[in-house]
């Protein structure tokens, strides 16, 4: 969601998104999916400027998934926090 | 997008690896659930746009791993709900006895006798002795 919510204006690739997040493919359409059911992504096809290339799916937050990134990524609604080196 | 792209001569190529990649995509499509063919299209089509042969190789293996874990939920969440739950029932009791005729089959014969006088000593204290 930080990923998307970095460049919300913009669509992005779901190959992009794998890079950016480290995510692989198997773990990231999952949360693609179920964000999208719930309304939080759009996605459209875009066709491929390259002669023989498949469309591709673009991917974006809507303004309900802004504003739930937004909400939950405010430092004190952040419910997970990693543990410290003195603690780990 | 002006960066390499290596999955396209991957998919088309015929060799070992692309013929195992095509196979994967047709069966992770085939076997996705119907409301998800869209996204397996979405998923197989990024794969002419990767960047290395072993990341899309790995990109696959993900998608086809996630396809059969969606028809897995999909399938089990439909069992119960669609369809009659005392055939879900029957099936899994019936996986249940196999898997412990096949645990008691593996067992040193020892072990069966051990078993069978702890089957045999629950038995006697519940209604299954002899009066």
């Amino acid at each position: 969601m930080a990923a998307l919510i970095s460049q919300q204006a913009h669509w992005q690739h779901g190959y992009d998104l794998s890079e950016e997040t480290g995510l692989p493919s198997g773990t990231l359409y999952p949360i693609l999916m179920r964000l999208s059911d719930r309304g939080m992504v759009e996605s459209k096809w875009e066709p491929s400027p390259h002669q023989g290339r498949p469309p591709r799916k673009l991917y974006r937050l809507t303004s309900e998934g802004v504003d739930y990134a937004i909400e939950h990524s405010l430092p004190g609604n952040v419910k997970w926090r990693p543990l410290s080196p003195e603690r780990a | 997008m002006a960066t390499v792209v290596t999955g396209t001569s991957l998919m088309a190529s015929d060799s070992k690896s692309s013929t195992m990649l095509r196979v994967a995509v047709r069966f992770a499509t085939w076997i996705l659930p119907p409301q998800r063919k869209d996204w397996a299209e979405a998923m197989f089509n990024e794969v002419a746009y990767v960047r290395s042969r072993r990341a899309a190789l790995y990109w696959v293996l993900g998608s086809t791993l996630f396809a059969i874990r969606a028809r897995a939920s999909y399938e089990l969440v439909s069992a119960l709900t669609f369809r009659r739950p005392h055939k879900v029932l029957l099936g899994l009791s019936a996986a249940a006895v196999i898997a412990v005729i096949g645990i008691y089959a593996i067992q040193k014969p020892y072990q069966r006798e051990r078993i069978l006088l702890v089957v045999l000593h629950g038995c006697g204290k519940s209604s299954c002795a002899p009066h």
